[in-house]
């Protein structure tokens, strides 16, 4: 029955797709997002929706739709580096089966991040994008929050929809996207024209971030909690009432740690700790084993060069057998262990090079919307104040995402890169609107004139 | 239970945005802002007045910068 809807809901947006191209689009964010051909066993189990999808989404842009496009920017460009380079080092990867398998997800990943800022050419796209992304994600992190919350989860325990530990249904990576995107559907609820603001989408908004919360108590994912951490931090830049927010916020935790399960604190208790903690232990020889490992390889081992690791290191434990305080090292030995850190992903995987263009990705996404902020800020246009809260709200995202990406290996995660191809898009149309402000004549004293599309702008 | 109740609630949500987008004129372009009339207070006499002629007949206004429609 599910594996009927699912199939019966991709055809009628493939079929509306024939009227409005983009809807092709929005189609592919959601496959690649949602992954509904994971709980198939029927016609998506069968089929690669994923790649029927990106091939229409192309086509269609390419000779059916009727758009605005932006222009083509460095940024897309460097994706598209990234992409030939990483296609370079499958080529001669450590594990050339183990790459190549991973090699047949990112491509697609970074090809639609270049592709992804063409087709945004209007305000209503990037909204429409935006919000297929929140909900896509959101049918996993509600499905989360709500087990969560009635009792469910655990580290490895929180069983989503399928049983398949990859993409978005891997703990830690939901963790670290569900709360990069609080800030995108803070910014849908507030500035969207598609669900105008009224007390049903706050409603659901308030759900919506209440689950993105609860993830990380699901999952016990360390790296949620530090997550969760920074936004409250970052959001105080653009709150209102600073006071108040710090004070909701510290009630909120005051209420909510009591009623976390012991199982969850005593996770996060090992964060302070992590000579004692294993698997923060195995992190940590891993990086070093990367370090001299690209010390040896400038360009890489390709995808997967960490089944090449051998590590030895220490754990230390608290000495029960005896009555003298103190620990004990073990010795521990372990090989082939993940980098769990995007950074030495890149380094381990793509060497020197690949590590430099994807920082270079990444920061210049931060500056670019930092200018962005800077250059909005101040006007009354209902517009720029959209766009500019927009720019705040990726800009959040990607920060969480950069923070979580320390102790997760995402660097690839499509939906990261689907952001990067919002920003591109934001930055693009923002500036295509301020070149043609400026070819115009000077505008009369403002008047009071809203504008048709945002209407919900001045809510 | 929870996973078709997560599903039916997101897939809802995301039928509605897509049929929403197909009906929306500034989807493939960011609505260029209207042709206004010169911006006055409305007074009975205006009210009263006969239709605007043309607009070719009608005063050139510079294109308006208003309210963020802007020309794609």
């Amino acid at each position: 029955m599910l594996d009927l809807a699912l199939t019966g809901f991709l055809l009628g947006m493939l079929v509306m797709g024939l009227k409005r191209p983009f809807i092709w689009v929005l189609a592919y964010l959601y496959v690649d997002i949602f992954a509904p051909q994971r709980m198939s066993y029927g016609i998506l189990a069968a089929i690669q929706p994923s790649l029927i999808v990106f091939v229409l989404s192309v086509l269609g842009w390419l000779t059916l739709d009727h758009k605005a496009s932006n222009k083509f920017s460095w940024r897309q460009g460097l994706i598209l580096a990234l992409l030939v380079y990483c296609g370079i080092t499958t080529l001669f990867a450590d594990f050339p089966d183990h790459a190549a398998d991973k090699w047949s997800w990112v491509w697609k990943s970074l090809l639609f991040a270049a592709f992804l800022p063409m087709t945004l050419g209007s305000r209503l796209r990037i909204e429409g994008a935006a919000l297929t992304m929140v909900l896509a994600a959101g049918a996993i992190i509600i499905d989360g929050g709500i087990k969560t919350a009635t009792g469910g989860g655990g580290y490895g325990e929180l069983h989503l929809f399928v049983n398949n530990n990859t993409g978005l249904y891997e703990g830690s990576t939901l963790s670290a996207v569900a709360i990069s995107i609080i800030p995108l559907a803070l910014w849908l609820a507030r500035y969207g024209t598609i669900f105008p603001t009224d007390a049903r989408v706050k409603l659901f908004t308030a759900g919506l971030v209440f689950a993105c919360l609860l993830i990380p108590v699901g999952t016990a994912a360390r790296t949620g909690l530090v997550c969760a951490g920074l936004l409250g931090l970052m959001m105080l830049r653009s709150v209102k009432r600073r006071g108040l927010y710090i004070g909701l916020i510290a009630a909120g935790a005051m209420i909510a740690i009591p009623l976390l399960p012991s199982s969850y604190t005593n996770r996060m208790n090992t964060i302070n700790n992590a000579k004692a903690d294993e698997s923060a232990s195995t992190r940590l020889a891993v990086w070093a084993w990367t370090i001299d490992y690209a010390g040896s390889h400038p360009f890489g081992g390709g995808f997967d060069a960490f089944r090449g690791d051998q590590l030895n290191f220490k754990v230390e434990r608290a000495d029960t057998d005896s009555t003298a305080v103190g620990t004990q090292a073990k010795e521990t030995k372990d090989k082939a262990r993940a980098y769990h850190s995007s950074y030495f992903e890149m380094l381990g995987e793509q060497g020197w090079p690949g590590l430099i263009m994807w920082l270079t990705l990444q920061l210049s996404g931060l500056v670019q919307l930092q200018m962005l902020r800077r250059k909005l800020k101040g006007s009354q246009d209902p517009g720029d104040i959209s766009d500019r809260a927009l720019a705040t709200a990726l800009q959040e995202g990607q920060v969480v995402y950069l923070l979580g990406a320390a102790f997760v290996g995402i660097a690839f995660q499509p939906f990261i890169f689907m952001l990067i191809g919002l920003q591109i898009a934001l930055v693009a149309q923002v500036r295509k609107r301020q070149a043609a402000d400026n070819t115009l004549p000077a505008a009369p004293p403002p008047a009071a004139f809203t504008s048709p599309q945002q209407p919900s702008a001045q809510a | 239970m929870i996973d078709d109740f997560a599903i039916l609630l997101t897939h809802v949500l995301l039928a509605v945005t897509c049929w929403r987008l197909m009906a929306r004129s500034d989807l493939d372009f960011d609505a260029a802002p209207d042709a206004p009339t010169a911006p006055g207070p409305e007074t009975p006499a205006d009210s009263a007045a006969p239709p605007a002629p043309p607009p070719a007949v009608r005063p050139v206004v510079p294109a308006l910068n208003i309210g963020g429609g802007r020309r794609a």
